[in-house]
């Protein structure tokens, strides 16, 4: 194949794959807004768009299979067909096939491998009526009240796609109105015979609001733009990116050294005119780099609606397969974070969700006989939080109690009898996430294959980030994610052992504290620090590193250090400074040092080592512990 | 770069260009061509083409937990490479650090790699039929770290297997 009709091809598959993605969402949505005609002409364009390209490119199973799925999809937008659950099944597993055609399309270049003809006769089936219950006339559908919007109840209207606001949505937004205010009035127009009065008008006969706030709405509604044109964008390859951030890198070092050569020639040579204008010119070069570096940043930034936007399809299959009754609401879809990020949280996050409707969330009959609404809810929220995204995983589901995860853990040998007694009762939850901790009675395909838990904590402490639970039983669970803006440039608490220098993600580290030697106390050979009502564990760093220590020192620094709910001291001798470093990328001969996460560069050049908290802590607790360490 | 490299680089580069004429020639008796780096009275050699550049010693960061020739990680211009002391690889005793010392950064299947040695001689053309196997394994130190030796009149040359060097990390 030619470069040129590759890089075509590549084109296609690109584009071809972010379309999919989107109707993914766009289809479980139409499912609850049926008659929402421009959504469904905007599904109807996509696929037929992918089928023009697929032609050209003569990929003839993948035109068969799109042609068929668009001629239903012009069915139902032309409303000479209802949509219906079992439409969108269908519809839902041909985008999966289309989706599996082009992963063969992207490894063999041919679209010959992929079985098309049982999809192809559902299609048909579904086409001549023959599947499908009578299609319903669409005189016959009842015609949407404004009030859903207002109510934003399902993760559809959430969606960015939906429709220009509504007048009640303006009403709300810009203050004019009450939400309350606006409900009673739509419940009020519900309730009416047609034709319904306009919102607008029984607002103001109910003196919510004034003429003048109505106009300025109803202007406002009017000037809404139409479906948003699309930004002036250019498709950049990761990887450009990646160097370019790289590159960043190297001058924030580059500044930093800079700034302290410069600080030193000021301190010597103080009326020197020119080491003045240095100093003019090295803040200057200081800011820009720092604006820089920012929007080199914001360019690998994603609003995390690219990670939320697999989930409705996915709680939507996963309970119909349950026969559980779920509703998902997403928040903060526009909260953006790093591309690396943003690729590694997918798979947790899944992981999550299914976790939550698995286990969490129980059937509608369950539900009822505990007194609850037969829809479980399931909430994802991310939002940003100083310097970290945070996205909070909350279902109303039976909660996981206490006493199961403590049998369990015991059970599997993870904890002994006397440490559980020491622990409090959020520490006890977080057991599930250790190495071979599974809660489910039973192994479903969905869940419970005991590797979950610990894989989601793994990938996400991988970024630098932490995972937390909470649960009440009886009323649900919440998972709390935090993860760091970006995973290039952290924190960094500068230590010394030695004459060594390390560096201790700041994000980990809760407080530090001076100490003589004889504040170290000893339990079974372990040292151990009382720090406020808590036995603190200790790692002598000096130790741990096989470093070769001179003098008995009488004062130390205990860096303490968290992972969730575990705490470590970590025994330094001088604490430095707190920088910014940007974390480089070390060769293999260091990746399997334990208790190093990665290496930067510091202001004078000099290579220092960054800390792998996570590893000291487990460490610390397998010391801990002896028992449970094989 | 500092004033030694600029000594060597040049000799290099015309040592390279060169190594490509006698390429063409396909004269029947190929000439190889290597860095020759003094450790104790031992000469080590290494390829040329593996060389991307001589530097004088800069601070080492230790790293823990590492075999005892891996000196440590150094920062060359942002990169972070680690460096072997070829001196403890070849179980050879130790010297001082002396204003002679270099690290000699080559290229090992696309990743960087810099070695102590305690000086850099030269840029020595030998032909290769002047190269002979490695002695018997066991007969010295650092024989599995040698491609070969290479006798030049009375000098005897011990060519470094470079891609040895990768492995050493896996045996340790």
């Amino acid at each position: 194949m030619s470069d040129e009709m590759q890089e075509i091809l590549n084109d296609f598959l690109t584009e071809s794959n972010e379309m999919l993605e989107v109707l993914d969402q766009r289809f479980v949505t139409l499912e609850s807004d049926p008659t929402n005609t421009d959504l469904l002409n905007e599904i109807f364009r996509a696929m037929h768009s992918m089928k023009g390209s697929a032609g050209f490119l003569g990929f003839n199973h993948l035109v068969d299979v799109a042609h068929r799925g668009e001629n239903i999809l012009n069915k139902l937008r032309q409303a000479e067909m209802a949509v219906s659950p079992a439409i969108i099944s269908v519809i839902l597993e041909t985008i999966d096939v289309i989706k599996a055609i082009m992963a063969d399309i992207r490894e063999s270049g041919t679209d010959n491998h992929v079985a098309t003809a049982a999809i192809a006769s559902k299609l048909d089936d579904i086409l001549n009526g023959t599947a499908q219950s009578a299609p319903q006339a669409p005189a016959h559908v009842e015609p949407t009240p404004a009030a859903p919007k207002v109510e934003a109840s399902t993760p559809a209207q959430e969606a960015p796609a939906a429709p220009a606001p509504t007048l009640g949505e303006i009403l709300v937004n810009d203050g004019l109105a009450s939400k309350e205010q606006v409900f009673d009035a739509l419940t009020t127009q519900q309730h009416q015979p047609d034709p319904k009065t306009p919102l607008g008008e029984i607002l103001l006969q109910a003196k919510a609001i004034t003429e003048r706030a109505l106009d300025q709405a109803l202007h406002k509604q009017e000037k809404q733009p139409k479906p948003v044109e699309e930004d002036a964008t250019i498709r950049v390859e990761t990887k450009r990116l990646d160097s370019v951030m790289n590159l960043v890198g190297e001058l924030v070092l580059g500044r930093n050294r800079l700034i302290k050569i410069g600080t030193q020639l000021e301190q010597q040579h103080e009326s020197d005119p020119q080491v003045r204008v240095l100093s003019e010119t090295l803040a200057q070069l200081n800011l820009v780099t720092t604006d820089l570096q920012l929007a080199v940043m914001k360019t690998r930034m994603l609003p995390i609606k690219k990670v939320f936007a697999k989930l409705p399809r996915m709680v939507r299959d996963l309970s119909q397969k349950l026969n559980k009754q779920v509703h998902l609401e997403m928040r903060g879809e526009e909260t953006e974070l790093d591309k690396s990020v943003a690729d590694e949280i997918g798979d947790p996050l899944v992981h999550l969700v299914r976790n939550a409707i698995d286990h969490g969330i129980e059937t509608p009959a369950e539900r009822q006989a505990k007194g609850k609404a037969g829809e479980g809810h399931l909430t994802i929220a991310a939002s940003q939080e100083g310097n970290s995204i945070v996205i909070r995983i909350n279902d109303d589901g039976r909660g996981i109690q206490v006493e199961k995860v403590k049998e369990k853990a015991l059970a599997k040998g993870l904890i002994s009898e006397a440490e559980l007694s020491t622990m409090e009762h959020r520490e006890i939850l977080n057991l599930i996430f250790l190495p071979g901790f599974s809660t489910a009675e039973k192994v479903t395909d969905v869940s419970g294959r005991g590797v979950g838990m610990d894989v989601v904590r793994t990938n996400i402490r991988k970024i630098n980030g932490s995972v937390d639970l909470e649960s009440e039983p009886g009323k649900g669970s919440q998972i709390i994610i935090k993860l760091p803006l970006t995973i290039a440039i952290i924190q960094a608490l500068m230590v010394e052992v030695e004459r060594s220098i390390f560096a201790i993600p700041l994000s980990t580290v809760i407080e530090a504290v001076r100490i003589s030697r004889s504040e170290i106390k000893t339990i079974n050979g372990r040292e151990v620090l009382h720090l406020r009502d808590r036995v603190l564990p200790l790692i002598r760093l000096a130790q741990e590193f096989d470093i070769p220590t001179d003098a008995d020192r009488e004062r130390f620094y205990v860096v303490v250090a968290a992972l969730g709910d575990r705490r470590v001291g970590v025994v330094v001798d001088e604490l430095r400074s707190q920088e910014e470093v940007v974390i480089k990328s070390i060769w293999d001969y260091l990746e399997t040092v334990k208790g190093v996460s990665g290496a930067t560069i510091t202001g004078e050049g000099k290579v220092v080592l960054i800390l792998d908290t996570s590893e000291l802590v487990q460490n610390a607790q397998a010391w801990h512990n002896p028992g449970i360490a094989a | 770069m500092s004033a030694t490299e600029q000594q060597v680089q040049p000799h290099i580069q015309a040592a390279a260009d060169n190594s490509a004429d006698r390429l063409a020639e396909k004269s029947a008796d190929d000439l190889l061509q290597f860095v020759i780096c003094l450790i104790g009275r031992e000469e080590f050699a290494v390829d040329v083409l593996s060389v991307q550049e001589i530097n004088r010693i800069v601070e080492v960061t230790r790293v823990p937990k590492t075999p005892p020739y891996v000196e440590g990680v150094i920062n060359l211009r942002g990169r972070i490479i680690p460096v072997l002391d070829l001196r403890k690889l070849f179980g050879l005793t130790g010297a001082q650090q002396t204003t002679q010392t270099r690290i000699v950064v080559v290229s090992v299947q696309a990743r960087l790699v810099g070695l102590i040695v305690d000086s850099v001689e030269e840029v020595l053309r030998v032909p290769r039929s002047a190269i002979e196997p490695p002695p018997s394994v066991g007969t010295m130190a650092g024989a599995e770290f040698t491609q070969g030796v290479g006798r030049i009149d009375d000098r005897l040359l011990i060519l470094v297997d470079l891609s040895r060097l990768l492995l050493a990390r896996e045996a340790a």
